[in-house]
Order: C-alpha cells, then sequence, then structure tokens
C-alpha cells in the first residue's frame, strides 16, 4: 500500500494507546502523529493494522528507542531489519532515534544511557548512524537525551557532538528542549548557552514534554518522567527562539500518568499559541 | 591540569553496566548511599563531581529499568502476582529481571519465560499451578494482541468433497492455546481478578479439579478462557499436532459426522483458519 506523502508541520503528539480508539473511529484535530517504532515492530499485531487504519489520516513519525547506537556492541542487524520492514509498511515521514546507548553484550537496560562526549564515541556514532541510515535507506534525527551525570573525560560539549554528528554522518538533530532544560537543570549549566551552540539549519524536529523534579537529601534533581504538563521554564525557552522553531515540527510527548486526549490536544494547542502558529 | 585516567567506550560501558546491575533499587526520593556497588569502583571515579553521589545518580537509571521491567510483569501477570502475593511478586519479578535479562531491544516478548521461571522455583515446587497462572495470562495478553480476521475457505472445503474428508488436517488458528492443568485455573482466574471483598483469601482445596482450557480470541477481538470436555481437548490437541480427521476418529473412536459437527463450530468461534490434504494410511 502507498500512503499520501505529506511535510510533517505544525504541532504533533505522541499516539499513545489509551486513546488510539479516538483516532479509529474519527479523525481528532491534529497535524501529526508519533508512535514508539519498537511498539508497532510486530506485522501481525494489532497495534500495527491499527496503525495502518491511522496511517490513512494522518502523517506519521517513527521513534525509536531501542537501536542503541551509542553502544560499543555492533548494530542489532535483526531490529533494523524489523524497523525497516515497519518503516516500508508505515512509511513514515521522519524517523529518530536517541544520542544514548541501552546494551552491551547483547542484555538491554530499557533506558537512555549516557555517553560520553568524547572524540571516540563521536566516531562511533558517526559510524553507527552511517550504517544504520543505509541499511534503513532512510535519513535518521537524533535526539538529544536527559542526563543526570557526566564523564570527565569529555572533548567537547553535547551540542558540539550533536552538530559534528549531523555534519559528518548527514543526520538530522530532534531538539527535545525539556530534555535540554533538565539535563542543564541536573549539570548547572546554561539551557539557552546550549541553544545557541545548536547548528538550526540540521534541526528537523523539536519535542516538548514534562519532567519531575525529585528532592534528594543533597537538593533537587529533574527527572524526565514524561508525565507532566511542559514546564513554563520550557514554554520560556520555546519564546525565546519562536522564530526558528516556527518553522520545525514539534510535537508534544507524554509517555507515563496519560492524561485524556483533550489535555494532551490542549497541550498541543498551547505549543501552537507559543510558537506564534495560532492566535492565544 | 592533571591528567584523567581515559577509559575507551567499551570499557567505560561495561563499567556502566557493571553499577547498574548491582545494588538496589531504592525510591528515587531516598538516597542509596547505603547500597554502594559491592566491585568495580572505577566508575564514580570518571563521573564529574555532583553534589549527589555516584550511586544515587547511577541509581536514577538503575530504576528505570528495574522498574520498568518489573511494571510490565504486573502488567503481564495481575493474577499470579494477587496468587502468591505483593511481596513475593515483587521479589521474585526482582530475581527473575536480574537472571533473565532483556535480550531484545523492545518488550514484546519480554515475561514469556517469567513461566519457565517460575516452574524451576524450589519455593513453589508444591504448588505448579502459579507456574500455570502465569502460562495462562501470558496467553491471554499475547492473544489480545494479535490481529485475527477469520477467513476460513468454505468453498475450498466444500470443493473437496465429503469423500477425502478423511485426509483433511484443520489447522488451529495462531490466536488459540490449549492448557491443562490439576486445578479449575479459569474458576480460580476469575476469582482472583475480581476479588470477594468478603473474602480476599482462596482455599487451594476448592479448586481442585482437572481442567482443559481452550483460550481464543473472540469476535470483538478480545481474548477469553473457555473450558472444554476431555474428548475436545483431545481432538484439538490432535489439530494441533497435525492430526488429519481419520486420526481423530481412531483415538476416539468417533463418527465423522459427530467430529465434523465440532469442527464446524470451532470454525465459527475462529479456532480454525485454514485446512490441507494429507495421506493417512491407518496402522
Amino acid at each position: 500500500m502507498t500512503y499520501e506523502q505529506h511535510l510533517i508541520a505544525g504541532t504533533g503528539i505522541g499516539l499513545r494507546q489509551p486513546h488510539v480508539e479516538h483516532f479509529m473511529r474519527g479523525t481528532p484535530p491534529i497535524s501529526w502523529l508519533e508512535v514508539h517504532s519498537e511498539n508497532y515492530l510486530q506485522e501481525n499485531s494489532k497495534r500495527r493494522h491499527q496503525l495502518r487504519h491511522i496511517r490513512n489520516d494522518y502523517t506519521v513519525s517513527c521513534h525509536g528507542i531501542g537501536l542503541s547506537l551509542g553502544s560499543s556492541d555492533p548494530l542489532n542487524l535483526n531490529h533494523l531489519k524489523s524497523l525497516k520492514s515497519l518503516f516500508d509498511d508505515i512509511q513514515p515521514s521522519l524517523i529518530s532515534e536517541h544520542l544514548s546507548w541501552s546494551s552491551l553484550d547483547g542484555r538491554f537496560y530499557n533506558d537512555l544511557l549516557p555517553l560520553p562526549y568524547t572524540d571516540e564515541a563521536l566516531r562511533h556514532m558517526v559510524s553507527q548512524v552511517n550504517q544504520s541510515q543505509e541499511l534503513l535507506d532512510r535519513e535518521i534525527l537524533i535526539e538529544n537525551p536527559s542526563s543526570y551525570l557526566a564523564f570527565k573525560h569529555a572533548d567537547m560539549s553535547e551540542p558540539e557532538l550533536l552538530n559534528q554528528l549531523s555534519q559528518r554522518s548527514g543526520c538530522k538533530l530532534l531538539l527535545d528542549l525539556n530534555n535540554i532544560f533538565v539535563s542543564c537543570s541536573n549539570m548547572n549549566t546554561d539551557p539557552y548557552h546550549y541553544l545557541a551552540s545548536i547548528n538550526w539549519h540540521q534541526v528537523a524536529e523539536i519535542h516538548l514534554a514534562g519532567h519531575t523534579v525529585k528532592q534528594l537529601p543533597q537538593g533537587e534533581i529533574r527527572i524526565d518522567t514524561h508525565n507532566n504538563p511542559v514546564c513554563d521554564e520550557v514554554w520560556d525557552m520555546v519564546d525565546s527562539y519562536r522564530d526558528k522553531l516556527q518553522h520545525i515540527p514539534c510535537l508534544i510527548e507524554w509517555d507515563a500518568d496519560i492524561p485524556s486526549l483533550d489535555v494532551l490536544l490542549a497541550e498541543a494547542k498551547k505549543a501552537q499559541q507559543h510558537l506564534g502558529l495560532t492566535s492565544a | 591540569m592533571p591528567k584523567i585516567n581515559r577509559h575507551s567506550l567499551a570499557q567505560l560501558q561495561a563499567h556502566f553496566t557493571k553499577h547498574l546491575t548491582l545494588g538496589k533499587t531504592t525510591n528515587q526520593s531516598q538516597t542509596a548511599e547505603q547500597e554502594p556497588a559491592a566491585e568495580s569502583d572505577a566508575l564514580p571515579s570518571l563521573l564529574v563531581k555532583s553534589h549527589f553521589s555516584p550511586e544515587q545518580l547511577i541509581n536514577i537509571y538503575r530504576n528505570n529499568f528495574v522498574i520498568s521491567l518489573r511494571e510490565l510483569l504486573e502488567q503481564l501477570f495481575p493474577v499470579t502476582q494477587a496468587l502468591v502475593g505483593n511481596e513475593y511478586f515483587t521479589q521474585t519479578s526482582r530475581q527473575f529481571i536480574n537472571d533473565c535479562p532483556l535480550q531484545e531491544p523492545h518488550l514484546n516478548d519480554y515475561g514469556g519465560n517469567f513461566v519457565s521461571f517460575l516452574d524451576g522455583l524450589k519455593a513453589l515446587e508444591q504448588m505448579p499451578f502459579v507456574a500455570q497462572m502465569a502460562e495462562l495470562e501470558w496467553h491471554l495478553d499475547r492473544i489480545s494482541h494479535m490481529y485475527h480476521e477469520p477467513n476460513f475457505d468454505f468453498e475450498g472445503l466444500a470443493n473437496i468433497g465429503e469423500a477425502k474428508y478423511l485426509n483433511i488436517h484443520f489447522v488451529l488458528a495462531d490466536t488459540c492455546h490449549l492448557q491443562t492443568s490439576s486445578m479449575d485455573l479459569i474458576a480460580l482466574h476469575t476469582d482472583l481478578s475480581e476479588p470477594k471483598k468478603s473474602n480476599p483469601g482462596i482455599q487451594e482445596a476448592s479448586y481442585q479439579q482437572q481442567s482443559y482450557i481452550l483460550v481464543l480470541q473472540n469476535h470483538q477481538g478480545e481474548s477469553a478462557l473457555m473450558p472444554v470436555n476431555h474428548q475436545h481437548w483431545r481432538w484439538l490437541t490432535g489439530l494441533k499436532n497435525g492430526f488429519t480427521l481419520a486420526q481423530l476418529c481412531d483415538i476416539e473412536n468417533t463418527d465423522i459426522a459427530s467430529l465434523m459437527a465440532q469442527i464446524t463450530d470451532w470454525i465459527a468461534l475462529g479456532c480454525i483458519d485454514g485446512f490441507s490434504l494429507r495421506v493417512y494410511t491407518q496402522s
């Protein structure tokens, strides 16, 4: 089957299981949808069938969490093959993965683990992204992770590594503003300096999400839980970079304690307003 | 500037995963100072100094991975959890996550071998129905996620002609699972899914009854439990093992008409979704 191909534009939401029936029965007002690739890998699953149906009415992007591009393990070719089959089937407008790793020696940790920002890690990521793009026959977007710790032996900053990675591999960037805020708060660095360091020509998608502030005896730490509305500080970042952001597809991500679809659509509308795409 | 001891990416990741799998998950609001990683102290020295301890920071990642897998097991096996109690289930889940690590970059198959894991636990040796309940729940979940559209080829069957019926092998749909137990697992499943407020406990003896169960996908696309009698159980098991109608008639000493009547019911239920012709020589 061939789906109509539209450019992704405006604000989308992450499609989550509690809301699927709304999209099976009707066409809620949202520009586009993003799915987690790994939830749709099984060809004869209900989910895949539902996604094919929904894809008739919506432009879709596929966001992966399992490629473990930063792992020193070789790429998982079986997983790439499953992903390619999904992408050939659904024909997403964008596909994305993370600047992180999640497996070692064949064991998976189901989380986005931190990379040291070294020349070696950059070379490794470039090689893994190149191979993935070649095998998938598609351009990948790479997302900045949320960080809770940093390694001493860094040769560059995270935005420098992302810029270099996109320049050397031809991948694009998925900039998660919540992740930038979470990481910078946890590392005591300036999120606006981060944003100013990014090569914006390479940014092809934006994520906005909420997080949790945890109180530990020594102070507070921000955890990227995606279970809350976008915080005021992140909206301020959106306002400050509106001119750049309003031309880039933007996604509201909500992965845990998932609210009703109305709440999610309202959050997407709020993003449209902050981006100057609709009036308040 | 002092020279920093550089580790390769592979070395650093090995240190990181070692820390990740040691220690103990804690509530993130708690300090994890009391649970330091017992080995491999290389990692803390590689981290930028922070007002949080290395173990507290690594615990954030540890919590994400262990808790996400534990929550998945709770979601997959709620009745098994009710059967053994929350404390034992949590302890067993933790052991399973450690002993049977996730080996795929997705969670689609995770939990399948929890059944054999439970079956192998010494503490549950006298309670085989716990692993049987887990098996039932695993298939209920698996079948509920499958896309199945009944499209039995009635025209093709009619074209075969009754003379060749004995050589037909009917194919059991992927959306079916057969299970037997010395306990009435369906009753136990029902009672534990909807615990009665006045009687929260279960009496093992009241469920001791041989049961034959068919797990299937109903016409609403949901998985369902259906008790079957012993004869039907043997027929279904025969179909699963690739037997022709002639072989099924042989083992049950049944006439073809009765068998075909039952097969028609199973086709209507969506349990049989195809057939093939096989040559069978009566021994």
